[in-house]
């Protein structure tokens, strides 16, 4: 939605220029623009969640493992599943900050080697006969591994007070702490075929799944990608509403997204105990029913902040 | 296969068609319905009496929540469910043995919550044989589906599924690994090295009888060899898959669950869909729905035009290799044992569960095959061995003239698409007509 409105308020000059790894075309131009827009727990941007904060850095031979099929070599330093770099598989992790420095650091300079892996592709199906083809780009261990899904400590919070709409319907404003659980699962999933390996082509990859960056934390050139909440949300004047979800690892990302966003109407608000999906975290609660009106409580305020406007 | 009796008078007759359209009939607002992991919209009369008869349309993969059969049908007093399957528009994620589980959702919301009596498989195209696979089990349990002679078997958790009462199938084609037996190209020999072909088996090669501008015409000793060539690369493909999954089963590969596996130019390369002299008839004299709604029993030549763009199909990615799918999807739902990619004596029809010929014989319910005159698969003397191979005491066929597999006039064909104007009219009209004929004392 982020990037309709920028589109539809700016036109394609907004995902077009040199620094985008994929450039819109003008067909894009006349779009209608909507007049309010609720993001309901959104993340960064696919290039980001299900990319670049996700790839095991730990591979080094991606060019062996597309070109030829061999199998992922992993450098133990950057294993997140090596119990000797803070892995427990049976709770939350513990890595040191100079392990996840160098894992953050390790997942953008591995995005970057596939992006260039990708362009050069793609630069060869141009050249081809078949100009407009695609082919087939399959990341091994590109999937399941987010190391805040295992280390509570990352991303944890709101950096500033912000609004925690309770379980009773009350709101308090305060620094918001996630009550996720963590997921050490995701080890055996990262070497799957189905839960572990992005199974992409050279265009979806482009166009959808990647971002350059220096580090996958804090260092992402967010505007490098159309697939962009970060970038999009700067681009858009129409009134927003983050509802970010406190049973799940989006918290701070929200806070970034209301933070930068150019609308002069924004609201922030935080869902006590609700999932991804809006629905009771059971498995983070402290007794059965904490988190009982996680539904009914983001829709309520939802649709308050619909008619209050419009 | 079973032989019918060659008809040698031409009889035209008139459709009477039983059933009137009318605007009160016109369907407005489909209801959106989630069936466990498929989902479907109920297309029915805004109005009128609780009805009697279901017609469920699904496809294994393809977006089927508004094919021409939900508005046609509702139009014609049908309730009509249109479902998207689990595994909607990736064919790289297909489990085709999970099929019918979503087709049962569709057939117990019909019988449960529409209410209806009745239930009607629609299978246009691919929806053919998910179909047939689904009402073959449902008759029989998931017996149908295992045996040692199958590349997958299905599980038992196929056990106890719903029947439906009936079964169309509109263009349903034999099943989507033999049209993948009959549409990879035999030339390449070496799956390492797909780029260098053996010449002998290039179909797109003029010296072969490739025609870039028009229809091709192979020789007979080319044919023979290349029909042969295509079901030993297909035995190849599945040998090396095989053996890849029993890696992947061992702990011995990448993953540890299923593999990617890609096959370029594995599909397009269809003689029949490049040389007019393939099957481009009826085996029989058989009845031909004219566009002016009469009915002519005659040896039917398909009007498909030759399809030499398929050359440059074959070498991309998007179509030649289908966009890529996986060890599992590959196994399931693409590949078939054979020894000749066009003789069906020759081919283990039911090494596969994903096979039109195979589960029809396992069906008793009333069928009607309809194929279409223009589609551009050239399927319409498959559709009739389809139908030959069938079961059921009550079966019909008719071929539908000018249609597209879509069921639309064809638009690419010797004459102007005005020339089968009433195409969509006519099978719905006569597929109404043998509905209510069966059913609707129901």
């Amino acid at each position: 939605m982020s990037f309709y409105q920028a589109v539809a308020e700016n036109g394609p000059s907004y995902c077009q220029g040199s620094n985008k790894i994929i450039q819109c075309s003008n067909a894009l131009s006349g779009l209608p623009p909507a007049d309010g827009i609720i993001f309901r727990d959104a993340h960064p941007g696919n290039p980001v969640i299900a990319g670049v904060r996700n790839i095991n850095p730990a591979v080094v031979n991606d060019s062996a493992v597309i070109d030829h099929n061999r199998p992922p070599r992993i450098n133990p330093r950057l294993d997140p599943f090596d119990e000797k770099n803070g892995y427990n598989p049976s709770g939350p992790s513990k890595y040191s900050d100079q392990f996840k420095n160098a894992y953050f650091k390790g997942q953008a300079e591995r995005m970057n080697r596939l992006i260039d892996l990708a362009l050069e592709r793609l630069h060869e199906i141009e050249a081809s006969d078949n100009p407009e083809d695609d082919a087939p780009f399959i990341i091994p261990r590109g999937d399941s591994a987010k190391i805040f899904q295992l280390d509570l400590s990352i991303l944890h919070s709101t950096v500033n007070p912000q609004k925690l709409l309770k379980n009773d319907g009350t709101i308090s404003t305060q620094i918001v702490e996630s009550v996720r659980v963590a997921a050490p699962e995701i080890a055996e999933l990262n070497r799957t075929f189905n839960g572990g390996t992005l199974f992409l082509t050279v265009r979806s990859f482009l166009t959808a799944n990647a971002v350059r960056g220096t580090n996958s934390l804090d260092g992402i050139d967010h505007c490098s990608s159309n697939n962009s909440t970060v970038c999009a949300v700067q681009k858009i004047s129409v009134p927003v509403l983050f509802g970010a979800m406190q049973g799940h690892y989006f918290i701070r990302d929200n806070e970034i997204h209301y933070e930068l966003s150019a609308s002069a109407d924004k609201d922030l608000i935080v869902i006590e105990g609700a999932t991804h999906g809006i629905t009771p975290c059971t498995e983070c609660e402290q007794f059965p029913g904490q988190y009982s009106n996680t539904v009914k409580n983001f829709f309520d305020y939802v649709a308050a902040w619909v008619n209050d406007r419009f | 296969m079973k032989t019918k009796m060659f008809l040698a008078i031409v009889i035209v007759s008139s459709l009477v068609i039983a059933t009137r359209i009318s605007s009160s009939l016109a369907q407005g607002n489909p209801v959106f319905v989630q069936l466990g992991q498929a989902k479907g919209a109920v297309y029915k009369p805004d109005s009128g009496p609780q009805l009697q008869i279901g017609i469920l349309v699904m496809h294994r993969e393809s977006n089927y929540m508004n094919n021409i059969a939900c508005r046609e049908f509702s139009r014609r007093g049908f309730v009509v469910l249109c479902m998207n399957s689990r595994f909607e528009n990736n064919e790289a994620l297909v489990d085709w043995e999970l099929i019918p589980l979503d087709v049962a959702q569709g057939v117990n919301h019909l019988k449960n919550v529409q209410k209806v009596n009745t239930v009607i498989l629609y299978g246009n195209s691919g929806g053919g044989v998910t179909m047939s696979f689904y009402q073959a089990v449902a008759e029989n349990g998931p017996s149908v589906c295992q045996g040692a002679n199958k590349l997958v078997q299905c599980g038992n958790n196929l056990g106890g599924l719903p029947p439906a009462d009936g079964i169309i199938l509109s263009d349903g084609h034999p099943g989507n690994p033999i049209l993948r037996l009959r549409s990879v190209n035999p030339a390449v020999n070496n799956e390492k090295n797909p780029d260098r072909l053996n010449p002998r088996l290039d179909p797109f090669d003029p010296k072969n009888g490739f025609n870039p501008e028009g229809a091709s015409h192979y020789s007979d000793e080319f044919k023979a060899r290349y029909f042969k060539g295509q079901a030993e690369r297909m035995n190849r493909l599945i040998d090396d898959a095989l053996e890849l999954l029993q890696r992947v089963a061992a702990g011995k590969y990448i993953y540890t669950d299923d593999a990617p596996f890609n096959i370029p130019k594995f599909d397009g390369a269809r003689l029949l869909s490049l040389n007019p002299s393939i099957r481009h008839t009826t085996l029989f004299p058989e009845k031909l729905l004219k566009n002016d709604g009469s009915i002519a029993v005659q040896i039917v030549e398909s009007l498909a035009p030759s399809r030499p763009e398929l050359a440059e199909a074959n070498q991309t990615f998007s179509e030649g290799s289908r966009e890529g799918l996986t060890v599992r999807s590959f196994l399931s739902s693409n590949a078939i044992r054979a020894n000749n990619s066009m003789d069906e004596s020759q081919i283990d029809l039911c090494s596969t569960n994903n096979s039109t010929p195979c589960m029809l014989q396992q069906v008793s319910v009333p069928l009607l095959a309809a194929a279409n005159q223009a589609s551009f698969q050239n399927l319409i003397q498959e559709v009739e061995i389809n139908y030959l191979y069938a079961n059921s005491a009550d079966k019909d066929f008719i071929v539908v003239e000018g249609a597209t597999t879509g069921v639309t006039p064809c638009a690419n064909c010797a004459n102007p698409a005005t020339s089968y104007a009433n195409v969509t009219k006519n099978f719905f009209d006569y597929a109404a007509k043998w509905i209510n004929d069966r059913f609707s004392s129901n």
